[in-house]
């Protein structure tokens, strides 16, 4: 019987020549690889032996693909190679690329699912948002500039960026902030988070073609970005409304009770982290906050529908915190004259915290480190999709709200 | 109308319908064909040029829905005609037909039961 | 003569579809919007992919399209208005209406594309969980109008409409046809955030506005479908058959249309979990009740 396949030929050690032919049209036989004329597929490499030169047999050799001497195509000999699924069956699996410009996912994330069937068997995800040429890693730049830099990195989120650097670079300088313009900061921090948090629902409702939330939530996060603190606050009953009806929504449930889970992890981060149980927000040990009633949201199933329910009741509390700061900040450039150390902030971002740290020299950002939510979300993808269904897995990731361009390879 | 001239008539409108298609084809056509340009005969990827094959085993999940599909599929010959008697024949018709899906509804609890009512 | 008046009716039919589904998405009612879009996919490129199956990937739109005429052929809009009235006509819509299936599989197979691929594959186990519910809910309704004869099904319900007599059938029915049509929430073969449109990924041009108005004439026809089971075809007080006819199909489509975007997709384990551990025992239990109704009040 023919036993060896194209994928372990046994006796490959002495000079056999190679070929190439697809495995749907045995007819077609190449030298080189390549792509099948007929069908596109690539051509697997087979030995040519001695006894079935291609003037003898037409091609045929001893491969699984030679059914000259057997009756009937033996289903056991095509797919011993095949990767066997979780139920046992031999499948083929394809690599399908999401991305990156997938309607489900942020643009330019890049997603590249194995799939069995329709349920992810292995991913791989990057971003093509190429700004890392945006970071400050090495060349020195005066403070203003820096920041400025530093608020370009992630349009998803500017203002939380050029806060953290901002803070950063005070805190080298050896700044104090009066409590008013802190208050004014988390004013317009809170309110980047509000609209950063409809975002998340937008997408959520794109992701599961929810058109009504879509077009709901999308407004909302148009009308909050650039919001004064009346208007923002005249929003609070359309925020209640929409968390009403949210409640009532049939299959809401099914679509996200105990799906996408993730084990509490240390990677995990904010709203991601919050829905886990954990307690991770750096809004928690500020004493600004503090002074405002800050009290943090915190879920426990660690599915979809606790992230929902998460970013849903910090929508809320965002708005309670806007109300009793008082007003918000338009975050001008820091004066630092000539000042000179080392500085460090973290920043609650709407993804979760964000650490910089970096060295001023003589009012020049020397050095800088960055360390964002999204980059270490990135790493949980395998996990959070492997043998999800395709729909659920596409869910799962978009539930981690990553920003591709804060994304740190 | 005889019931032959009927399904000539929906034979007719099958026809029919491949004309407007063909019709509305050569309308396009006349708007000018599609430009040749590499690339973009390429199937849809998300902004990726990817040739990997997909006309491969594909791994369905709900294959025991699908054997149990056949049965009942089977089933639903039997109900339409026994539907359009039923009220003549009554109770008994019911007690037939009751027998009948009884075994069947056995059956799938008893595919249920084994597991079969689920995504593989 | 009365088949070209159906077809032209369907036709319209399908353009206040589209016109519909643009007022319902958008909340902008424009009568030109469906006329100007089909002009412009005429006028675009309509591009093959590289080494297609030609034969399914030309053959899908138009046999969704045939599909979709064939069953709306048998459906009275009036006692007259109907172009053949099959003795077997509640079964012909089955059969006619099964080729959305195969549609959908060879869209999905064809041009050798994930996206659609995965599509078509989706829409079988679809169609596994829905086929049930749209063939046992008629069994009902054909065993009160002791006929297969749509004309005869209406006519059987003139002392109380089938939604009253069988509200279980009506409601399983109707979620089968949007499942069949796939509308959302059931839209899992095409789904642009899940596949990117899924098995009209590769469809451009003139084939994706053959596709496009084969789905509008098949969500008429499943419309017009459920009228004449449930709703009492062309029966009505004061107007005449074909207003009534017309105003019912166009409140069924609108119902249809508006439910999916008041909730999130459905997933598909749910979709055929529910369709087999709930709606077939719920649709037996309506051919039982619908019996016993029947033999004690016809």
């Amino acid at each position: 019987m023919p036993a060896e396949t194209s994928h372990t030929p046994h006796h490959m050690s002495h000079t056999a020549p190679v070929e190439y032919t697809c495995p749907m049209h045995p007819e077609v036989v190449q030298h080189k690889p390549g792509s099948c004329p007929k069908c596109g597929m690539f051509l697997e490499p087979r030995e040519v032996s001695a006894d079935s030169r291609p003037d003898e047999h037409a091609g045929m050799d001893h491969s699984a693909m030679n059914h000259d001497d057997m009756a009937f195509m033996s289903m056991i000999d095509v797919t011993k190679d095949l990767p066997r699924s979780n139920d046992g069956l031999p499948m083929d699996w394809i690599d399908v690329p999401f991305g990156p410009f997938f309607p489900g996912l942020p643009s330019a994330l890049l997603l590249i699912l194995t799939l069995d069937g329709d349920t992810v068997a292995g991913a791989r995800a990057q971003t093509l948002a190429e700004n890392t040429a945006l970071l400050p890693d090495s060349a020195a730049m005066d403070a203003e500039h820096f920041v400025e830099r530093l608020a370009k990195l992630d349009p998803l989120a500017p203002l939380a960026y050029r806060l953290l650097a901002r803070r950063a670079i005070e805190n080298a300088a050896g700044v104090e902030i009066a409590p008013t313009t802190a208050r004014g900061r988390i004013g317009a921090l809170e309110r980047e988070r509000i609209a950063s948090h409809l975002g998340w629902l937008a997408l959520f409702a794109q992701q599961t073609g929810f058109d009504w939330l879509l077009q709901r939530a999308t407004a909302l996060q148009l009308h909050s970005q650039q919001a004064n603190r009346q208007q923002m606050l005249a929003l609070k009953p359309e925020i209640d409304r929409l968390k009403k009806r949210l409640q009532r929504t049939p299959l809401l449930k099914s679509r996200s009770v105990g799906l996408g889970q993730l084990l509490p992890d240390d990677k995990l981060r904010g709203p991601v982290a919050r829905a886990a149980g954990i307690t991770d927000d750096a809004r928690s040990t500020d004493p600004a906050y503090i002074a405002l009633g800050f009290k943090t949201s915190q879920r426990n199933t660690s599915d979809i529908l606790a992230r929902l329910q998460v970013h849903l009741d910090e929508i809320s509390h965002s708005l309670v915190l806007i109300e009793a700061a008082g007003s918000i900040d338009t975050l001008p450039l820091p004066v630092v004259a000539d000042a000179s150390g080392d500085g460090e902030a973290v920043v609650e971002t709407p993804r979760g915290s964000a650490r910089l740290q970096l060295r001023l020299d003589q009012g020049r950002v020397i050095s800088a480190q960055l360390d964002t939510p999204s980059t270490q979300h990135l790493s949980l993808i395998n996990a959070l999709t492997e043998q999800q269904a395709l729909g659920d897995a596409l869910l799962a990731v978009g539930s981690l709200d990553l920003s591709p361009w804060e994304i740190r390879q | 109308m005889s019931s032959l001239q009927q399904y000539g008539l929906l034979l007719g409108i099958t026809i029919g319908t491949v004309g407007f298609v063909l019709s509305l084809f050569a309308l396009a056509r006349t708007f000018g064909k599609a430009r040749r340009e590499p690339g973009k005969d390429v199937p849809a990827t998300a902004g990726q040029l990817s040739r990997d094959p997909v006309w491969v085993r594909y791994h369905a999940r709900y294959y025991g829905y699908a054997l149990l599909f056949l049965a009942f599929d089977m089933e639903m010959a039997f109900m339409y005609p026994w539907a359009v008697v039923y009220k003549q024949v009554g109770l008994v018709a019911l007690l037939d037909m009751g027998v009948f899906l009884a075994i069947l509804f056995l059956g799938l609890l008893y595919g249920w039961s084994q597991g079969a009512l689920r995504r593989q | 003569m009365t088949s070209l008046l159906i077809i032209l009716l369907l036709l319209a039919g399908a353009y206040l579809v589209a016109v519909l589904e643009a007022w319902i998405a958008n909340g902008r009612l424009r009568f030109a919007t469906p006329v100007l879009a089909g002009i412009a996919m005429l006028g675009r490129e309509s591009i093959v992919p590289r080494q297609p199956d030609r034969i399914f990937f030309e053959t899908a739109p138009v046999l969704l399209l045939i599909s979709a005429i064939l069953g709306a052929m048998v459906l009275p809009l009036t006692p007259d208005l109907i172009t053949t009235d099959l003795a077997t006509g509640a079964l012909f819509i089955n059969a006619a209406l099964v080729y959305v299936l195969v549609a959908l599989l060879m869209a999905g197979w064809g041009p050798d594309g994930a996206y659609a691929m995965i599509g078509g594959w989706r829409f079988l186990g679809q169609l596994i969980a829905y086929a049930m519910l749209i063939v046992m809910p008629i069994t009902a309704v054909a065993m009160r109008a002791e006929s297969l004869l749509t004309t005869q099904i209406v006519v059987s319900q003139a002392g109380l409409w089938n939604i009253v007599y069988q509200p279980l059938g009506f409601g399983l029915f109707f979620v089968a046809a949007m499942a069949l049509a796939f509308l959302p929430p059931f839209d899992l073969a095409t789904a642009n955030s899940e596949l990117a449109s899924g098995v009209e990924a590769e469809y451009s041009g003139v084939r994706l506005a053959v596709f496009r108005l084969a789905r509008l004439t098949l969500v008429m026809t499943l419309a017009a479908a459920t009228v004449v089971f449930y709703l009492g075809g062309w029966q009505g007080p004061w107007l005449p058959p074909w207003a009534w006819s017309g105003l019912k199909i166009l409140a069924v489509t609108a119902a249809m249309l508006l439910a999916g975007r008041l909730m999130p997709r459905i997933r598909e384990a749910d979709l055929m979990a529910w369709g087999w551990m709930l709606g077939i025992p719920l649709a037996l239990l309506n051919i039982f009740l619908v019996g016993v109704l029947v033999l004690v009040w016809p």
